[in-house]
């Protein structure tokens, strides 16, 4: 099968080395692979094909990790950035797995994404944060892990793991439990990959995931899957209305802008449920202003429905196809990445602050003196205009 | 040992300064000679015909010649516009050594990184003002030396300008058989000439409104927090009154200066202006209390606008010895108490303190930015190293 080469799937830290495996094992397509880690026992979760192993800050730690410090996890990586060019030609988006908490996934992680989108290359990635019961040290580590790559990555994708165990019953043995979550999120990933690697009769190719992903910021990974050949497609719809991983703290399902469903299913895959199944998902995102799906269709899934779901919190369209090459317009415009200990992010200006004001520009009306000169535009409004006009005010002669 | 005499030109939106200056006896700065011309050519700081401009710098320099009795072949030149922009940026620096502790090295090599930001080509970095380090989670150390930290981080403002238009600025001066010994960037200039080491430890905010843009400043802890280029000025006041009352740009300047105010006076606004006859223009009136209004508008806006700025960045709480205004807008009536009501802290006119010579002219805070850039020249000359130029300078001078 024939490998998407501008595609790299990369596991960071131990638990994103485990990750890439569970992935590759159920995607059943050739998928360009990298684990990265400063354990070399996770050199054995990558020893399939198709995947590279790079271990980073060998000079420091010897090989044996970072004693669960994210300090060190970033460190190491600082040193041997070089060591990631190889597997970064001619790649134009890497999706990254990690699983935060401490050490090299969470200091690791928002260090490669920012190198990544420094060569121009668009970055997805998926951070799964730990289980309340391992401590508030850890969860608070994940999050301060999750603020750094939400501020370097295109698009993040953050997966509570108390939210996937959810999906699962509550009496599996522990390795049953932990094998299962591994196969859930497997499943997710491994399907966007079958849509972009095989044949469907609706194709979702690179360039709309590319888009997508550049203009998102935060987004929600949802999976389900069905085999009652009757109602399978009504099932699933009920299956995301009761995903954790697509509700809010409030318990309601997010208000996402834009929507990629990637369905995968037998030859028996019948119009009529398509039709339920997008009708369904846009009933439970009314405010979604762009949709985006893809199907395959593979005789190993007859009988069986699987549909992941990702719902972007926020997805502008790119100005022009050409602009998102690597180190292109779009990737030098998007704002500077934080590369720091103590992240200072600026706070965001509270949503409807300009409320009241116009954001139309009133074009050459009343520019006057500004006519023939470059606008002065801040925040969308342009300042040439006189501003007793753009507020409405009348003037008595 | 006597100091050489430092040229600066400022080519304002409205108007276009060289100015000569000396130590006197005592070693303060002193302006022994300006010359001004009436610009014409630039719009919103920025040079639309090159030919106008460079002879508004002719002019301007023949008169400094002359009041200086000195031959100018040399000048420092400020740059002003809203493609000026105070970009952050923050580095970090692994401690390799054993024990862990920081040293001088270590120091120089994180401030070395932090000169080379990733820039677009088109870019000029102008200035990079340091802010304090950080070592480990630990910010706001001052000098980090001897510490013990495993990243030793730093942040830094980097004030970069687009290439062309400092190109444009450097072609001017060149046509003209001078040199340029740097660049500045005005806002910089005119919180040098005009606020005091207390007010920066205190925490100012500095706001010099020009006739094309209007720069603003923080400083806080003597370090500079923000910086803010918008290309609004006081042509913007005009070009309302202008397009509110249908009279001619020149006109409205006029009205602006003399009957012009940012707050709306109830008393003053009772009535109506006369406007005299010229040729081609038959005397009219016009509403004062709309007058008032269309200059509150836009100062009002103009203010807000700097206020959300500093709210996002968490400036606004720390403006201890309040807001300063520099350029000819601050002379505008009613402008300082407008400040003051936006800011909520005392406003008030800065001019010129730290170069003498700047008393007698008219307005002298419309003197901030060259006055600024003199005393910028002599701080350089002054240093042990000024062999090396300008440019390699600026971590001594303003690496704080």
């Amino acid at each position: 099968m024939e490998q998407i080469s501008d595609l790299l799937l990369m596991g960071v830290g131990g638990g994103g080395c485990a990750l890439i495996r569970s992935i590759v094992a159920q995607a059943n397509v050739a998928i360009k692979t990298l684990g990265v880690d400063t354990d070399a026992s996770s050199r054995s979760e990558t020893e399939f094909d198709n995947c590279d192993f790079l271990l980073i800050g060998g000079a420091r730690f010897s090989g044996h990790g970072t004693g669960g410090d994210a300090v060190n996890g970033r460190l190491a990586v600082q040193d041997d950035f070089r060591n990631l060019d190889p597997y970064l030609e001619g790649v134009r988006m890497v999706v990254v797995v990690t699983a935060l908490g401490a050490g090299t996934g969470g200091g690791a992680t928002p260090e490669i994404l920012k190198y990544c989108h420094e060569c121009g290359i668009t970055t997805l990635c998926f951070a799964t944060t730990p289980f309340v019961f391992e401590g508030p040290s850890r969860t608070a580590a994940a999050l301060r892990s999750l603020s750094l790559i939400e501020s370097c990555a295109d698009t993040l994708v953050a997966l509570p793991l108390d939210d996937l165990h959810c999906c699962q019953s509550g009496n599996d043995q522990l390795q049953l439990s932990h094998d299962r979550v591994l196969e859930i999120l497997g499943s997710g990933i491994s399907l966007m990959w079958r849509m972009l690697c095989l044949p469907g009769y609706i194709n979702l190719d690179v360039e709309r995931l590319r888009s997508m992903v550049v203009g998102g910021k935060r987004a929600r990974l949802g999976f389900a899957l069905s085999e009652d050949v009757m109602e399978r497609a009504g099932q699933v719809v009920e299956q995301f209305r009761g995903c954790k991983l697509l509700h809010d703290s409030s318990g309601k399902v997010v208000a996402a802008e834009a929507l990629l469903v990637g369905i995968v299913a037998g030859d028996d895959l019948r119009l009529s449920e398509i039709t339920v199944l997008m009708r369904g998902i846009q009933k439970l995102f009314p405010k979604s202003l762009r949709v985006e799906m893809g199907t395959v269709q593979d005789p190993a899934f007859n009988g069986r429905i699987e549909v992941v779901l990702f719902a972007f919190d926020k997805v502008l369209r790119p100005p022009d196809g050409n602009a998102l090459g690597p180190g292109g317009a779009v990737a030098a415009k998007l704002p500077p990445v934080a590369d720091t200990l103590p992240v200072a992010l600026a706070p965001r200006r509270a949503k409807g602050k300009s409320k009241g004001r116009s954001k139309l520009s009133f074009g050459p009306t009343g520019r006057g003196k500004f006519q023939n000169s470059e606008p002065t535009i801040y925040e969308g409004v342009d300042l040439d205009v006189p501003s007793y006009i753009r507020y409405g005010i009348n003037i008595e002669k | 040992m006597k100091l050489d005499p430092v040229v600066a030109l400022e080519i304002g939106t409205s108007r276009t300064v060289v100015c000569v200056g000396e130590p006197d006896e005592n070693g303060r700065i002193r302006s022994i000679g300006i010359g001004t011309y009436p610009t014409t050519g630039v719009r919103k700081g920025q040079i639309f015909d090159f030919v106008q401009v460079s002879n508004g710098v002719e002019s301007a320099r023949l008169e400094a010649e002359k009041k200086s009795e000195l031959d100018i072949f040399e000048t420092l030149i400020a740059s002003t516009g809203g493609h000026i922009e105070g970009v952050p940026y923050h580095e970090v620096l692994p401690i390799e050594s054993m024990d862990k502790v920081v040293s001088k090295n270590e120091i120089d090599e994180l401030d070395d990184l932090l000169c080379m930001p990733p820039m677009d080509t088109e870019r000029v970095l102008l200035h990079t003002l340091y802010q304090s380090y950080s070592v480990d989670d630990q910010p706001g150390v001052a000098n980090p030396e001897g510490m013990h930290c495993k990243m030793l981080s730093r942040s830094v403002i980097n004030i970069q300008a687009q290439k062309s238009r400092i190109d444009n600025l450097k072609r001017v001066v060149n046509d003209l058989k001078m040199d340029v010994t740097d660049v500045v960037f005005d806002g910089f200039a005119a919180a040098r000439a005009v606020l005091t080491e207390v007010q920066k430890r205190d925490g100012v905010l500095l706001i010099d409104l020009g006739a094309g843009t209007t720069t603003a400043m923080t400083f806080y802890g003597k370090i500079t927090t923000d910086v803010f280029c918008l290309a609004v000025g006081g042509d913007h006041v005009t070009n309302d009154i202008a397009s509110g009352f249908t009279i001619p740009f020149n006109r409205a300047e006029e009205v602006k200066r003399k009957y012009g105010n940012a707050l709306v006076n109830i008393e003053e606004a009772k009535g109506r202006i006369e406007l005299p006859a010229e040729i081609g223009f038959e005397t009219r009136t016009i509403n004062a209390k709309s007058l008032q209004v269309i200059i509150n508008a836009r100062m009002d806006e103009l203010f807000k606008i700097i206020r959300a700025r500093l709210d996002d960045h968490g400036g606004l709480s720390q403006l201890g010895a309040g807001v300063v205004l520099t350029g000819g807008g601050a002379y505008l009536r009613g402008v300082t108490q407008l400040a003051s009501k936006i800011f909520g802290t005392p406003c008030r006119i800065g001019v010129p303190i730290n170069v003498d010579g700047f008393e007698d002219v008219d307005q002298p805070a419309s003197y901030a930015t060259i006055a600024g850039l003199i005393k910028y020249g002599f701080d350089v000359n002054n240093l042990p190293s000024s062999k090396s130029g300008f440019g390699s300078l600026l971590k001594s001078l303003f690496g704080r």
